[in-house]
Formats: C-alpha cells, structure tokens, sequence
C-alpha cells in the first residue's frame, strides 16, 4: 500500500517535471534568440559607426581641398585642367553614399590629387611656400587616417558579415533582414602602381 | 603575389592560441592560491594557539603518564588501595588529555578558517590599493612630462592608430630618459595614457614608431593593464612573507640593535610536519607566482606584437624597432619591478648569473630575438640585412647616449615591490588653493614667510605629516603652508603647473564654492580615510572572531 502511494507520488513528481522540461527549453530557446538579436544589432551598429569614422575622414580631406587647390592656383595660373579634375572628383565624392561608390569616388579623387601634386613639382616657389607644405603634410595626414579608419570599418564589416552568414545567426539575420554591407575597398588601378614584385628582384 | 591571406591566418592563429595560453595561466595562477591560503592560516593558528592557547600541553605528558601506568602493578597482583587511586587519577588525566587535545584541533580548524577568510580579505584589498591608484602616480613614478609641441608627430601617429583600433586617443606622455622604451597604463581604454622615452622618439624613424605605439595600443585594447593589474596583486599576495621576510632580514643586517618586535617571540613553533608548508609559503609560492605573472606578461607581448602587425599591417616597422632596442639596450634604471610588465622591452636591469634565470622563467618580456622571430612568421619579406642594420644603428645610439638615472624620478620607488604599497605619492598631488596663504620657510609661523598665496592658485602638496603642508608653488617656491587651508584636489600631474598654458587652464576653471567642498582627506601610508576605515573594521571583524573562538572553546 505504502509503497504503490510512494510509487503514485513519484509518478506525479516526474510527470509535473516532464512538463516542466519542454517550458525551460523554450524559455532558454527566447532568451538565446533574444541575446543573438542584441547581438546582431549591436554589430551592424558598430559597422555603422566605424563607417561614420571614414565619412568623417574623407569630409575632412575635401575641406582641405579648396584651400590647396587656391594654394597652387596662386602659383600655377595656367593648370585649368588639374583644378576643373580635382573640382569634379570632390563633388563625385560629396555626392556618393555607402561604401562601395565612396570608395570609387574617392580612388578618383586620390588619383586627381596625385596629378595636383605632380603638376606642383614643377613650380620650386611653390613647394618651398610655408603654407603649400603645411597643407600637403595635413593631407598626407588625413589620408594616413582615412586607411585607418578604413581597416577598422573593413575589420567589423567583416565581423559582422561573418556572424550573420553563419549558424545559427544566419537564420535569425535572414528573418529580420540584416543584409551583408559592402566593404571600403580602393579601386584596383589605384593599388596596382604601387605593388612591388619581390620575386624579381 | 597576394601572400596576404596566408599571412593574416597566422596572425589569427597566434592570436587564439595566445588567449588560450593566457587563460590557463590565470587559471594556474588562481589555483596556486590556494594552498598558499590553507597554509599560511594553518600556520597563523598554529602560532596563535601556540601563544595563547590555555591548553598548551607537551608533547610527551601522555607518554610519561602511560609509562607510569604501565609501571604500576598488573590487575592480578595484589594491589593496595593508593595503587588504585593512582591508577585511576592517571587515566582520568589521560582522557582529559585526550579531550583537550580534540578541543585544541576544532579549535585549531576553526581558526585557520578564520584566518582563510582574513587573508582572502587582504588579497582583496591589494588589489583595491593597486587598481585605485592613479595613473598619474605612476607617471609621476617614471618621471613623465606632457607630450608638448614637440612631440606632435607621435601624437598624431598615436591619433590614427586609435581611429585604426577603434578607441579614445590616450594621452600621451614623455619620459625625459635616453632609453628608448615606451609603456602604456590606465584601468580602461578611455582613461588610459601612452608614455614614451625621450631617446625612443630620437631613435626611431616614423614607421618604427608607429609600431612602437601600435603595441602599446593593443596593450590597451586587449585591456593588459587590467589583467596585468589582476595577476600583480595576486603575484604580490603570494610574495608577501617572502618580501616582508626579506626586509626583515634586510634591516637585521643593517641596524646594530638586534631587538625587534617580529622577531624572538614570532616563531612557529617548527617542526617536521610543518615543513612544507614552510617551503611553500617561502620559497615555493613566492618564485612561482613571479613565474605565472611573468608568463602571462610575456604572452600578453606575443599577442600585442601580432595585434601591432595586424593594426599598422606594416610589421616591418615594428621588427626594425625591435632590432634597434635589441642593439641599443632598454634597461631604464630606476624602473619598479611592479609596472614592469607595462613597457614596450624590459626595462630591469639584468647582469652575472640572474641573466639565465631572469632570461627565460622570471623575465616579464620574451627576448627581442624570439620576438622578431615570431614577428617574421607573419612577413617573411624583411631581408636579414635591414635588421642587422637597424641594430648597429641602435647600437651606435646606445653608445652616443649612455643610460643616466632619470631625473625626477623617485630612487627609492625601484627597490622592491612593495614600496609601491606602501609610499605614498612622492612627487606630491597638484591642489587649488581656497583661501590665502602664506608659504613659509619652516614648518614654523615665526620663520621668514617666502610666498603669499591667493586663492585659486595650484600648488603641489607632498605626502608629509605634522601641522604644516609641505607645499612647491608654480614658480618653484618650495616652503610649509598651514593645514588650515582648504584645498581641492586637481587631476594634474605636479609637472603640468610649471607649464604656463596648462596652468592658466586650469586656474580659468571655476572655484569650488565652500558649500561642494568636502574637507580634504589625507592620507596615511598612500592608503585614503575610507580604506582605512575599512580595513580596521574588517581587522576588527577578524579579530573578533578569534577571540569569540578563542573564548568560546577553551574555557572548560
């Protein structure tokens, strides 16, 4: 008798924890989505916010522009073509958004000012002006910044599109469309004249 | 030629298994504790039981007493009526031995847990003591200065490299010493400071910098100082007895008087069953936990170097530094072994015979040679060549400029690892006046007064007791103020107020009105009020509950 009521009361106790085991489960099954969603806006925050650091760089150099630009005009008055290119690069680049076309515009514009700087070579005054100097040292210094600011945004760019291409974050990133961002890639003919073939050297 | 990928896999790989190294480490240096606690408070109450036990019985009362008993008569023969009185009085002690001596070992168990607790409590408190103090003491240990328009190239280098790392810029300090070696320090990335040498920035061309500062960087990124500050405060826990035995030997040799209070009567009584834990707590836990914290040290400089290579993706930069410092040597005198960790190479001094220990089990840095080595791992494009040149120009620079003692820097900051526990700040905290006074010459109001000052005006105030401030004003006027004065603590280091600008932006800040001030607190020994209030009430808990088991458990 006694041992059918133990026997009784186990069965209930286990049946009350039966039921119990599939409620936990789905609790934990919530709160792990929950924080992999966190998780998920967290990073594409952070991809926005390393984006805005190269936004805020490449601002930076086009303000320094004009000032340049009327530098060299001061000496090299008859350059109608290197201004109009470097005028037309900066506006492409004002007007370009999101990663991909900001970086074309801005190869354009590093190849515009490369001839600027090219065509300054010839003008000795010019170079040994105080002001001319000051400003391409501020510009090399911006363009240092902005590859900084561009290998961090490629290094969370690629976290984060790691994370939602893989399991099981991808299923939850395909459900509330967090798509892949593109990469601040230089365009390739910016990159090939600089690349040095060790092997035949 | 795209060897990139290959490249950046090894840098990844190196990364992970640094971290793994990293946390087995801890793990060790964790578990390492624990014996050391267990020991050291068995043999705390084996000496408070020793000196205050009631009942402290010989060793050999109970055999004396068995063997008087079997010297009495065997139950069959015949026995007189005082044979059998004597026979039961001495099992009747015997058990009352036996019974004290089961009391004594409760008791002994109940204090060695109050004692475990006890010394967990001061391992907290040390790390509390090293985590609270400020960075700018630090600094003020090294001798640092701002950074000044001098050095504007390295602080523009270390400007884009924290846009590369996504971090706050660190302010960065310079250390007016020949050595080239840098450090980096602060609890957290937004309140952390760069420090550089002086012949590090002289030394080095602008890629070599940039690796310099991207190292220490990663330092601060991968949150090193934090960690590093964690392991310390155990490593100094566990080296505790060692480190206090040594300066008790230290001033037993020094001093003619051969009395002193720790010495004669602070003796466990020793014997062969507490040997090891003698071994251990000496000498076994002292060199281990050197060991573990520079382990974990050098690991955390593997993984900075790849993390640097990954940041500037320029690790030939960093390689031709490191080779320039391996010709030049970065040995800065006067350095304490306790920040150590923190610097770019090793900054201790290592000659004879402590070079082939210190070299491998006990050095805080790996040597350079294994670092480039690691480095060429993730480019294998620097020519044997520019290395062997880049050390010859170090060496050349180390010749030129000789290591001097840096000036400003407290001597006596470098002797052992605890006078950072102990001294307070030595280069005195910069303050703003709220009320006149006057500078005098002695601590004394009838000596010649030197100086008035207003209020509003900066001051440095040294660490001194007595009834007069020891004070340095901005124009160098060093004399004694009044206690009387309020004073409200600036975050400047005493450096900064000999420097116009930085002195008058800080005086066009507004005056604390009398309302927001709270009394100045002292401090004694570098600790403030509230830790000392806390540790006293926490020495008062701990003794009292040796005294509740002292009390309760020997009185019958």
């Amino acid at each position: 008798m006694l041992t059918a009521l133990l026997l009784l009361q186990a069965a209930r106790t286990s049946a009350i924890f039966m039921a119990m085991i599939p409620v936990a489960l789905t609790a934990l099954m919530i709160l792990f989505t929950i924080s992999l969603y966190n998780q998920l806006v967290r990073a594409r925050v952070r991809t926005r916010e390393a984006w805005s650091g190269i936004d805020v760089q490449l601002k930076r150099r086009a303000s320094l522009i004009p000032n340049l630009v009327q530098t060299v005009r001061g000496y090299a008055t008859h350059e109608h073509e290197v201004f109009s290119e470097v005028a037309q690069a900066r506006g492409a680049l004002a007007k370009a958004s999101g990663p991909a076309a900001s970086a074309a515009a801005d190869g354009i514009l590093t190849q515009a000012l490369g001839r600027l700087m090219a065509v300054a070579e010839n003008y000795p005054a010019l170079k040994a002006a105080g002001n001319f100097s000051q400003l391409q040292e501020e510009l090399a210094d911006t363009e240092e910044k902005i590859a900084y600011a561009r290998q961090f945004y490629n290094q969370n760019a690629m976290s984060y599109n790691t994370r939602i291409q893989t399991f099981p974050a991808n299923m939850l990133a395909s459900w509330f469309r967090f798509e892949p961002v593109t990469f601040f890639t230089a365009e390739p003919s910016v990159n090939e004249d600089i690349q040095v073939n060790f092997a035949k050297v | 030629m795209t060897p990139t990928v290959t490249q950046s896999v090894l840098v990844y790989d190196r990364i992970a298994q640094n971290r793994r190294k990293t946390v087995f480490l801890v793990a060790i240096a964790i578990l390492s504790i624990v014996p050391f606690i267990a020991g050291l408070s068995y043999l705390a109450a084996q000496w408070t039981l020793s000196q205050l036990g009631h009942h402290v019985i010989s060793s050999d009362i109970d055999e004396r007493l068995q063997k008087s008993l079997a010297a009495q008569p065997p139950p069959g023969s015949v026995r007189t009526e005082y044979d059998s009185a004597v026979e039961r009085e001495i099992e009747a002690d015997l058990a009352k031995i036996h019974r004290t001596r089961v009391e004594n070992e409760i008791l002994q168990w109940k204090v060695t847990i109050v004692f475990a607790f006890g010394l967990m409590g001061v391992l907290g408190l040390m790390f509390w003591s090293l985590a609270s103090s400020p960075t700018s003491q630090v600094l003020a240990m090294c001798g640092a200065r701002p950074a000044g328009p001098a050095e504007a190239e390295a602080k523009r280098l270390l400007e884009n490299l924290s846009i590369g790392a996504g971090l706050p810029v660190p302010k960065l300090y310079v250390i007016d010493s020949p050595v080239p070696n840098a450090f980096a320090a602060g609890m957290d990335p937004s309140r952390s400071v760069v420090a550089v040498t002086h012949g590090l920035l002289a030394l080095l061309e602008h890629r070599e910098l940039e690796g310099v500062l991207a190292h220490e960087m990663s330092h601060i990124g991968n949150r090193d100082t934090r960690l590093n500050t964690i392991v310390t405060s155990i490593a100094i826990f566990l080296r505790l007895p060692y480190l206090m035995r040594q300066r008790y030997l230290q001033a037993r040799r020094q001093s003619t008087n051969t009395w002193s209070p720790a010495g004669g009567r602070f003796r466990v009584p020793y014997t062969l069953a507490l040997a090891p834990i003698y071994v251990y707590v000496f000498f076994i836990a002292p060199v281990l936990a050197a060991a573990i914290r520079a382990a974990i040290s050098r690991s955390r400089e593997f993984q900075a170097d790849a993390d640097a290579a990954l940041l500037t993706r320029y690790p030939e930069g960093l390689l031709r530094a490191l080779a320039k410092i391996r010709g030049c040597g970065s040995a800065l005198p006067g350095a304490n072994g306790l920040i150590s960790h923190l610097y770019f190479s090793d900054p201790a001094q290592v000659e004879g015979l402590m070079s082939l220990f210190r070299g491998n089990v006990l050095a805080t840095h790996p040597p350079i040679e294994t670092r480039i080595n690691r480095l060429m791992e993730f480019n294998g494009g620097v020519p044997i060549s520019v290395l062997e040149e880049a050390a010859r120009v170090g060496r050349d620079f180390g010749r030129d400029h000789p290591a001097l003692k840096t000036p400003g820097t407290a001597d006596s900051m470098g002797q052992d690892e605890l006078s950072v526990l102990t001294t307070g700040s030595p280069m005195g905290r910069v303050h703003r006046l709220l009320g006149d006074a006057t500078v005098y010459d002695q601590p004394d109001l009838k000596s010649a007064p030197l100086a008035r000052l207003k209020t509003g005006d900066l001051v440095v105030v040294f660490d001194d007791p007595g009834k007069f401030r020891q004070i340095l004003t901005h124009n160098q006027t060093f004399g004694y103020m009044v206690r009387s004065v309020k004073l409200h603590k600036m975050d400047m280091l005493p450096a900064e107020i000999h420097d116009p600008k930085t002195r008058e932006a800080a005086m066009a800040k507004p005056l604390p009105t009398q309302e927001t001030v709270v009394a100045h607190k002292d401090s004694i020994a570098g600790l403030t009020y509230t830790q000392l209030a806390i540790t006293a009430a926490f020495a008062v808990v701990v003794f009292a509950g040796i005294f509740i088991v002292l009390t309760n458990f020997s009185g019958n």
